[in-house]
C-alpha cells in the first residue's frame, strides 16, 4: 500500500477468466478472489477479468486463462490453464499485483498508461 | 381491498417464505440491489444461492445413503447389528433448516460485529461455509432438545451463540496464531481451533521448533489425496473393499443386489464421494454471495479490523507439517475406527476433509512449537478428537441429524455437547 499502483489496460478483446483455487473451493480461494478483485480495481481494470473461486476438480475444467493457487496445489494444476501462479499470501495485494503484472507482461497483454 | 392484501400476504407466506431457500434468495437479492450490482450479477447471484440450497439437500441424500452402506458393511465385518436412524436426517433437515441457518449467519454476524467493535478483540470472522455449517449444527442441537421451540426464538438463541463463538474463537487461539504466522495481521477463523490449541499447548513437550517439519521429506505419491473427492473415494473404497472381504459374499451380496459385491463396495465409495462433492458445491454457491457482502460491511463498520480466515491461510508456512498432520490424523482415526467397531460401540467413517484440513492445521500449530514431532502429535490429537466426536454426535443427535457427526470439525463437537448439555439441564428444571 506504500506506493500507488500503476494504471494499466489490457490488449485483449475479451474478458479474461481468472480462477482462484483451494482444496474445497470456498474458504481461502474466496478470500483470494476478493483480494484479486481489489487488485484489478486498483490497477484500473475492474472489468477486464471475471474472477471465480473453485475447488481443484472444477478448476481443471473451467477453461481459465490464469489460475491462482497456493503452491501446495500449483503442481496439480500445472496443465489446467496457460498461466498457473503460486500465491503465498492470500491477503497480500502487493504480492498478487506483482505476480499478475508479471503474467500480463509475459502474455503480451500489458499496456501501461 | 384488505381481503386481497391478506390473500397476497398469505400467498407469500405459504409459498415463498415457508421455503427457507427462497427466503434467503430474497435477502441476497435485496443485498445485491443495495450494492448496485449489474443486472446479470444480481440475477445470477440470486439464482445461484437458491440452487445452492437445493444442491445441498440433493448431495446430502447421496451422502447419507453412502454413509449408511459404509456403516452397514464395516459393521457386518465386525458382527455389529445394522444401524438404523430414526431422525429426520440431514437431507430433510437442510431443506427445513438450511435457510434458517443462513438467517442465523446474518443476524449472528451483525451481533458479532457489535461485539468485535466494543471488545478488545478486533477480529472479524469471515470463513463463510463454516459459519453456515456451524449455524446448522447449533440449530440441530437446539431442535434435538426443544423440537417445538418457536422458530424466531430459536434463530435469536442460535445467532447469539454463534456471535459469541465467532468473537471468542479467533481471540483465544491468537497467541499461537501469531507464532505460526510470524505476524499480527490475520486471525485464525476455523472450527479446528480446539485441536490446534491443544496441539500448540502440548507440541512443545515432544520436540523443538528448530527441528522443523520442513526439513523432512515426504514422498510425492500421496499428494493426490489432497483432492478431497479423490481422497474420499480411495480411502473409503479401500476400507469398504476390506470390510466386504471380511464379511464375505453371504452377508454383502444381498446389499449389492445384482452387482458383484466387491464391485459394489467400490461403487458405493465413489457414490459417497460424489454426494459429498455435490453437497460442498452447493455450500459454495450459498456463501459465494454472502461472504463478500459481510467483508464489505465489516470494513465500513470496523476499519482496520483483523480478518479471521480459513485454515489453509497458514498452510504455506509449513506445507510438510500439513501432510504430516494429515497422515497422523488419518492413522489415529483408522485405529480408533477399528477399536470402536471391535468393542461394538459404533461404526465411524473417515471424514477425509476433516482429516486433511483440521489435521493439517493442527500439524502446522504443532510444528510451530514442537517441530516435526509436534506436527505428528497435532495430527494425532485431531484424529482422536474427530473419532470420539463422531461417535458421540451419532448418539447425541439421534432424533434429528445423527449424520451431522460425519461432517464435523473438533469445535462443533464441543459446541454441540455444551448446547445440548445446557439445554437439557434447563429443560429438566
Amino acid at each position: 500500500m506504500s506506493k500507488t499502483p500503476p494504471q494499466i489496460s489490457l490488449k485483449i478483446d475479451r474478458k479474461l477468466k481468472i480462477v482462484t483455487v483451494c482444496g474445497v473451493g470456498m474458504g481461502t480461494c474466496l478470500i483470494l478472489r476478493m483480494t484479486t478483485e481489489d487488485v484489478l480495481k486498483e490497477l484500473g481494470i475492474p472489468k477486464a477479468a471475471r474472477v471465480e473461486n473453485m475447488e481443484l476438480i472444477s478448476a481443471r475444467g473451467a477453461g481459465a486463462d490464469i489460475i491462482l493457487a497456493q503452491s501446495l496445489h500449483t503442481s496439480e494444476m500445472a496443465d489446467a490453464a496457460p498461466y498457473v501462479i503460486a500465491i503465498d499470501d492470500f491477503v497480500s495485494k502487493d504480492e498478487i499485483r506483482e505476480k499478475l503484472l508479471d503474467c500480463f507482461k509475459k502474455a503480451g497483454w500489458l499496456e501501461e498508461k | 381491498m384488505t381481503d386481497m392484501l391478506t390473500e397476497i400476504v398469505t400467498f407469500l407466506v405459504n409459498n415463498l417464505f415457508s421455503y427457507p431457500a427462497f427466503l434467503v434468495g430474497l435477502v441476497v437479492l435485496v443485498g445485491l440491489l443495495l450494492q448496485r450490482k449489474s443486472f446479470s450479477d444480481t440475477v445470477s447471484g440470486t439464482v445461484k444461492t437458491i440452487a445452492g440450497f437445493l444442491l445441498v439437500s440433493i448431495g446430502a441424500g447421496s451422502f447419507i445413503s453412502g454413509l449408511l452402506n459404509f456403516q452397514a458393511l464395516v459393521g457386518a465385518a465386525f458382527h455389529l447389528p445394522p444401524v438404523t436412524y430414526t431422525g429426520m436426517g440431514l437431507a430433510q433437515f437442510t431443506v427445513q433448516f438450511g435457510g434458517y441457518a443462513a438467517l442465523v449467519m446474518a443476524i449472528g454476524f451483525v451481533i458479532h460485529l457489535i461485539l468485535a467493535r466494543v471488545s478488545p478483540y478486533r477480529n472479524v470472522y469471515l470463513t463463510g461455509h463454516l459459519m453456515w455449517w456451524m449455524s446448522l449444527g447449533v440449530l440441530s442441537g437446539i431442535v434435538e432438545v426443544f423440537p417445538n421451540m418457536p422458530i424466531y426464538t430459536m434463530l435469536i438463541i442460535a445467532a447469539v451463540i454463534m456471535a459469541v463463538y465467532w468473537t471468542i474463537q479467533p481471540a483465544y487461539i491468537h497467541k499461537f496464531m501469531k507464532i505460526v504466522r510470524g505476524a499480527d495481521d490475520i486471525a485464525y477463523g476455523h472450527t479446528s481451533s480446539f485441536g490446534c490449541w491443544l496441539s500448540a499447548l502440548f507440541g512443545r513437550f515432544v520436540g523443538k521448533p528448530e527441528e522443523s517439519s520442513e526439513k523432512v521429506k515426504i514422498p510425492e505419491t500421496i499428494s493426490f489425496l489432497k483432492d478431497y473427492t479423490v481422497g474420499t473415494a480411495v480411502v473409503i473404497g479401500i476400507i469398504m473393499l476390506l470390510a466386504s472381504l471380511a464379511a464375505g459374499p453371504a452377508v454383502v451380496q444381498p446389499m449389492a443386489g445384482t452387482m458383484n459385491y466387491l464391485v459394489w463396495s467400490i461403487y458405493q465409495a465413489c457414490y459417497f464421494a460424489a454426494g459429498l462433492t455435490v453437497l460442498l458445491v452447493g455450500v459454495r454457491m450459498i456463501i459465494t454471495e454472502i461472504v463478500p457482502a459481510f467483508r464489505g460491511i465489516s470494513m465500513k463498520i470496523i476499519p482496520g479490523a483483523r480478518p479471521a480466515l480459513d485454515c489453509p491461510i497458514i498452510f504455506p508456512t509449513a506445507p510438510t507439517a500439513v501432510l504430516l498432520g494429515f497422515i497422523s490424523s488419518t492413522v489415529a482415526f483408522l485405529i480408533l475406527m477399528v477399536v470402536f467397531a471391535a468393542i461394538k460401540w459404533c461404526v465411524i467413517i473417515p471424514p477425509m476433509i476433516m482429516l486433511f484440513f483440521p489435521g493439517g492445521a493442527c500439524g502446522v500449530y504443532g510444528n510451530a512449537v514442537g517441530g516435526w514431532k509436534g506436527a505428528i502429535l497435532g495430527g494425532l490429537i485431531n484424529g482422536v478428537l474427530l473419532a470420539f466426536g463422531q461417535a458421540i454426535i451419532f448418539s447425541l443427535l439421534a432424533t434429528t441429524v445423527p449424520e451431522m457427526g460425519a461432517i464435523l470439525d473438533p469445535d462443533y463437537t464441543v459446541m454441540i455437547l455444551l448446547i445440548v448439555g445446557i439445554l437439557r439441564v434447563i429443560k429438566g428444571v
